[in-house]
């Protein structure tokens, strides 16, 4: 069979869309996107803790997080996001995603793994005034959020799965939170965000971190 | 006393005003001046203008009423052009240089008003008469003129250029009022570590303590509401929210604050806060006098009279009479004496006060007149005199007078419980109504609560902060509430309090000529009272809707309680029995732009875009927003759109064409039950599909209607693919998985949206199994291996595709789905492979034509609420399914079945040259013209450049035995004929699918 052309060969890629190596700073606050995230989403109808689950070690409860690399985030019983390392744009295809990993090791009619790497898109929003970014977007209290806690919420028109990470690894309560929207509104979310901030960034002087 | 000379009403000393800082501002066109720190309305008063606004019924001529939000009167339009604001209260906008305000009501002006023929003709326009006269030839001949008329501000000229903040905000305690009360129990919550949002409305936090003469612990009040104020700003789990007033209340305690944006980059935000505790500390608002002629500008609250001079030096007149039925009034007379303004005589309708009020009165120089009332009041625009008479109704002359400061008696501001479902009892010492049953997670303390004194307000503030801290389990360090070492004139009375309720209603009624205002803000007097009464509408919710008092802008913030306890009097009701009406959110107007915040403009909706969006826009793409943005055609070298659609659907027809079909929905469907799932789910048959194979669905909801089309493919036989429309994808998952969770949780099923993890690019034409072959794959395209209607999975272009053959077009179709990061590399791909056999991109437009063409159905536009698959010619297939779906049942139904129902048809205008339009309604038979019953519509149309003629699809009842009739479209002013075909106008055997 002809398999070309390939990837990055002929035609020219055209100009990279997307969010993923935006970047913005605003008073207290920084936006970035998160390029090529290795996302996949995990559902199952079987018990996590018995069977070939139980290696993944996931988190049980709605709305906590656990593990390294993926780390699991549970948005629903039955139904984790598992956020991998970032890779490189170049291993595209052809390496084996976190998806097609687990879907194998996992292999079962009750359980099911998706690829959502291409599915999802990342906004990275770190600074003290993170959680008044979100707050204004989305009714959680993120003051309250600490590390290893995650949300699945609304801003704007989007669904939002909002994971709050640890600061090398220490636990404590960080302003940096993760953001993954599906692909077709990342942008219209950023460009909400990017006009948020500036209240946000005043909201955060006036009141500080009000956790 | 010295009075400023640029202000006439504002004295040269006293409030707390920037008088280095002086404001120009215009009102009605004239420019004036105040200081930061006026309102609009005190600004206003020190001006000397006294008649703000004309009112709603009868354009008498109003002024300023009150100092707060409870104003009834002096509403104004603020701004001008796009930027302006209708029905604002003087009262609540803060003074800004160049700040531009004008009265919203009064024809040719404010201060001479035509309408007022409606005053002089008073007797004609009793309560309700709007509901008895206007009725020929119909009201909506007279509602604009009424509207007109009744003066409630102009919408703006165009958008709003302002900008509107929004926030979420979580606590464990909102405090609603910062005020002595307030910011007591704030203080003790914040030490105590709680999460408290504290909001006052007023500039800053402080009220009764703001005013000169209270002293705590020794110092005045005002420093020390200061002092607790940065005390709570350091503490950092304290968020202190001024110039704010809490809007409303709902379900769970979400509870809406908006956040006026003086001096910021921003108007107004809008704070939804979910509080765990509420505490209500709002205090209390001070009720005016029922007595003729009691609407003159120049008539104020005692509270706001006291208000204006101590926070701005704003004395509003001179010749000062001051009536009461309550102790709190007088302590306008002492406030005022300290600023060297005299009171000429305090009327008090109770036989006596206490000796030590009476020794202050007669010491600040004020006649004092116990069992005495307000009799009458004259002047034409503004008040130039009273008549006192006795209880009795002896006469005790006239006063030159031109403000008369009016107490009844303060009523709790118990609007936010109400909104939470907390009750209400009448407190008879107090002639008001008070809290009673309190919501979960309220608390209530000082005044709002019914308390009199500012000591016992701060302590029972402190109190309930301790205990609302212990529910959360919190230590409550020791109590620092300060000491009152002197405070202001409670409004203690020593009986009933109301002279309506004390039976004097009669005395003050005597004089008919005279109408009384209970309701300032719609002008309903006591007069309506008695009429609604003797009508028959004395249940208080009749009551308040046959007279609309209370239903005005300020919800009767004045004017209910006096309503009530009227009521009570004319039908020989205690008021706690008539009862009260129950006050609802919004507690103040909120602008439509603080609702909407940012989501006006590109953020009313989210831009969603394609994967292969830049590479559309290098395309010159047309685009139109279809839930997503994308290209309905792409003109080239200057042709106009209708070109590049013909061009596009012939290039499909003849040679290839590629579409980026990339949102149409994809649902991954997986589990040992998937197919028994999906056969309740289809009206088709599923279970039955092999392997790699595709078919073509409708789902209906439970009434039998379709809610939706696409092909689903079988990927193995627990694996589905789902392709809904484009703009159903996520509505489709949701109900997929309410069905499965609440209906049918025991079926073994996995639902996933996968829409935007792949993009999805359908090579159509003649020639499209070439270009998907120059692509590069490792998929057997030839039709043996891979027919319409057949789906398979390998590497096109070295990506990981789903490909399916289906088509929307008539032709040959591969629909491919790669995955979406490389959706525009992969569209670039295409078009270079497509290249040698003339492939075009095609948009939604063009596809539009194809489909319409060969007669397929599009859901939404080809169907409405009503269809059933019978009627789109998919009735067999459901009449013959074995098993049950969703909405097989109610296909039996009457109706359902019924033979005349619209049923799904194609159209051809009888002469070419006509246009069919969608819309078009179709009638019975040649020649027939409107008015007549409809037999059904046009529901697409098109010109067709493969057939070169306009063609249509539309509903005609009993559609499919009427092929080959004439009806008669009706589309707007054009009649013409058209003959009934089939649907399918392109090749009805589908010779070109199985290629």
């Amino acid at each position: 069979m002809n398999m070309s052309p390939q990837p990055g060969d002929n035609p020219a890629a055209p100009e990279p869309f997307g969010i993923q190596a935006r970047a913005s700073r605003f008073d207290g606050l920084d936006l970035c996107g998160i390029g090529n995230a290795d996302l996949a989403r995990l559902r199952s109808l079987e018990n996590p803790a018995e069977g070939l689950l139980a290696a993944l070690d996931l988190p049980r409860k709605t709305g906590r997080c656990r593990g390294d690399d993926p780390v699991a985030l549970c948005l629903a019983p039955g139904e984790w996001l598992l956020v991998g390392a970032q890779r490189e744009p170049a291993a595209g295809p052809a390496s084996e995603a976190l998806a097609e990993r687990l879907q194998r090791q996992l292999a079962s009619s009750l359980t099911a793994v998706y690829d959502q790497s291409d599915g999802l898109a990342g906004i990275r929003v770190s600074g003290p005034a993170a959680p008044w970014l979100l707050a204004k977007l989305s009714c959680i209290d993120y003051a309250a959020a600490g590390a290893g806690w995650c949300a699945r919420t609304r801003m704007g028109d989007a669904t939002v799965t909002v994971y709050c990470p640890p600061v090398n690894g220490s636990g404590q309560i960080a302003p940096r939170f993760d953001l993954y929207v599906d692909r077709s509104v990342a942008d219209a979310l950023w460009a909400l965000l990017e006009a948020s901030a500036a209240h946000a960034a005043e909201l955060h002087q006036e009141f500080g971190v009000f956790a | 006393m010295t009075r400023d000379p640029r202000n006439p009403g504002r004295l040269t000393t006293g409030g707390r005003i920037d008088r280095d800082t002086p404001l120009n501002f215009r009102f009605n066109g004239k420019a004036y001046v105040g200081y930061r720190g006026d309102t609009l309305a005190s600004a206003l008063l020190a001006n000397g203008v006294r008649v703000v606004a004309r009112s709603f019924k009868y354009h008498r001529p109003r002024g300023i009423f009150s100092a707060g939000e409870e104003e009834p009167c002096a509403l104004v339009e603020i701004g001008e052009g796009a930027s302006r604001v209708p029905n604002s209260r003087a009262t609540l906008v803060p003074l800004e240089e160049g700040l531009v305000a004008a009265s919203q009501s009064g024809w040719p002006s404010v201060n001479f008003d035509l309408g007022r023929v409606v005053d002089f003709t008073h007797p004609l326009w009793p309560a309700g008469f709007y509901n008895k006269t206007f009725k020929w030839p119909r009201w909506s001949a007279w509602e604009g003129l009424i509207r007109r008329a009744a003066g409630l501000g102009r919408t703006p000229p165009g958008p709003d250029p302002d900008r509107y903040e929004q926030v979420n905000a979580h606590c464990d305690l909102l405090i609603c009022g910062g005020g002595a009360a307030g910011l007591t129990a704030a203080l003790a919550a914040g030490r105590a570590g709680l999460r408290v949002i504290l909001v006052e409305q007023g500039p800053d936090c402080g009220g009764a303590l703001n005013h000169a003469g209270v002293l705590l612990d020794g110092r005045p009040g005002l420093d020390w509401a200061r002092e607790a104020t940065d005390r709570l700003r350091r503490y950092g789990n304290v968020i202190v929210l001024e110039r704010t007033v809490v809007a409303g209340v709902y379900d769970h305690n979400v509870t809406t604050l908006l956040q006026t944006g003086l001096a910021r980059a921003w108007r107004e935000c809008l704070w939804t806060v979910r509080p765990r505790h509420v505490l209500l500390a709002t205090g209390s608002i001070e009720q005016g006098l029922i007595f003729p002629g009691n609407d003159r500008p120049g008539i104020m609250l005692a509270g706001a009279v006291r208000r204006f001079l101590n926070d701005q030096a704003v004395c509003p007149g001179r010749h000062i009479v001051v009536a009461t039925n309550n102790d709190s009034a007088y302590q306008t007379v002492f406030d005022l004496a300290r600023m060297g303004v005299p009171v000429s005589a305090v009327v008090d309708w109770r036989e006596s006060v206490d000796d030590e009020l009476r020794a202050r009165t007669t010491a600040a120089g004020a006649e004092l007149l116990n069992g005495a009332l307000i009799a009458d009041t004259h002047g034409f625009s503004e008040l130039r005199s009273v008549r006192i008479a006795t209880a009795a109704g002896r006469d005790l002359g006239r006063r030159r007078c031109d403000l008369l400061a009016v107490s009844g008696g303060w009523s709790p501001r118990v609007h936010l419980l109400a909104h939470a479902r907390g009750s209400l009892r009448f407190e008879a010492s107090a002639q008001t109504f008070v809290p009673d049953r309190l919501p979960a997670d309220w608390s209530v303390a000082g005044a709002a609560a019914g308390t009199q004194g500012l000591q016992a307000a701060l302590d029972e503030a402190n109190s309930a902060a301790r205990r609302i801290c212990e529910t959360f389990g919190k230590a409550t360090p020791d109590a620092d509430v300060p000491r009152v070492s002197q405070g202001p004139v409670e409004a203690a009375t020593s009986g009933p309090a109301h002279p309506l309720a004390a039976g004097l209603g009669d005395a003050a009624a005597r004089n008919r000529s005279g109408r009384q205002w209970i309701d300032l803000a719609h002008d309903v007097t006591l007069g309506d009272a008695e009429l609604a009464v003797r009508e028959g509408f004395v249940s208080v919710e009749h009551f308040k809707r046959y007279t609309t008092t209370g239903m005005s802008v300020d919800q009767g913030k004045t004017g209910n309680l006096n309503a009530f306890i009227a009521l009570g009097a004319l039908t020989g009701r205690d008021p706690g029995t008539v009862g009260t009406t129950t006050f609802r959110p919004p507690y103040v107007p909120v602008t439509l732009g603080a609702i909407a915040g940012r989501r006006t403009g590109e953020f009313y909706a989210a831009r969603r875009l394609l994967p292969a969006h830049t590479v559309h826009q290098r395309l010159g793409g047309h685009f139109e927003d279809y839930g997503w943005q994308r290209p309905d055609c792409y003109p080239q070298g200057g042709e106009s759109a209708t070109d590049a659609v013909n061009r596009e659907v012939l290039t499909v027809r003849s040679a290839v064409g590629v579409f980026d079909n990339s949102p149409i929905g994809k649902l991954d469907v997986r589990g040992p039950d998937a197919a028994g799932f999906l056969d309740r789910v289809y009206i088709n048959n599923v279970a039955g599909l092999a392997v790699g194979r595709v078919r073509y669905g409708l789902m209906l909801n439970e009434n039998g209607v379709i809610i939706d089309d696409g092909v689903f493919a079988r990927l193995a036989e627990d694996h589905f693919l789902l392709n809904t429309t484009s703009g159903g994808a996520s509505r489709i998952a949701a109900m997929l998985e309410e069905w499965l969770q609440c209906e049918w949780p025991d079926l073994r099923v996995l639902v996933d949206d996968q829409t935007t993890q792949w993009a999805n690019f359908t090579i159509a034409g003649p020639r499209a199994r070439q270009v998907l072959t120059a692509l590069g794959t490792d998929i057997d395209l030839s039709p043996a291996a891979l027919p319409h209607m057949a789906a398979t999975q390998g590497k096109v272009a070295g990506l990981r595709s789903r490909v399916v053959r289906v088509s929307f077009s008539g032709e040959t179709s591969f629909e491919v789905n790669v995955p979406a990061r490389h959706g525009g590399w992969f569209f670039e791909a295409i078009l270079q492979a497509g290249a040698a056999h003339g492939i075009a991109p095609y948009g939604v437009e063009s596809l539009m034509v194809l489909r319409a063409e060969k007669g397929y159905l599009h859901i939404g536009t080809d169907t409405d609420g009503s269809s059933t698959p019978d009627d789109v010619g998919w009735g067999a297939v459901a009449r013959n399914k074995p098993g049950d779906f969703i909405g097989k049942r109610s296909l039996l139904r009457e109706a359902n079945l019924a033979a005349d129902r619209k049923q799904f048809v194609g159209l051809e205008p009888v002469e070419p040259q006509r246009t069919l339009r969608p819309g078009g309604h179709l009638l019975l038979g040649p020649g027939r013209t409107a008015p007549a019953l409809t037999d059904g519509w046009v529901t697409s149309a098109c010109f067709s450049p493969t057939l070169g003629r306009h063609i249509g699809l539309g509903v005609l009842r009993a559609g499919r035995e009427r092929i080959g009739e004439i009806v008669t479209v009706c589309d707007e002013e054009e009649r013409f004929a058209a003959r009934v075909v089939s649907p399918c106008f392109y090749d009805p055997d589908n010779e070109r699918l199985r290629d």
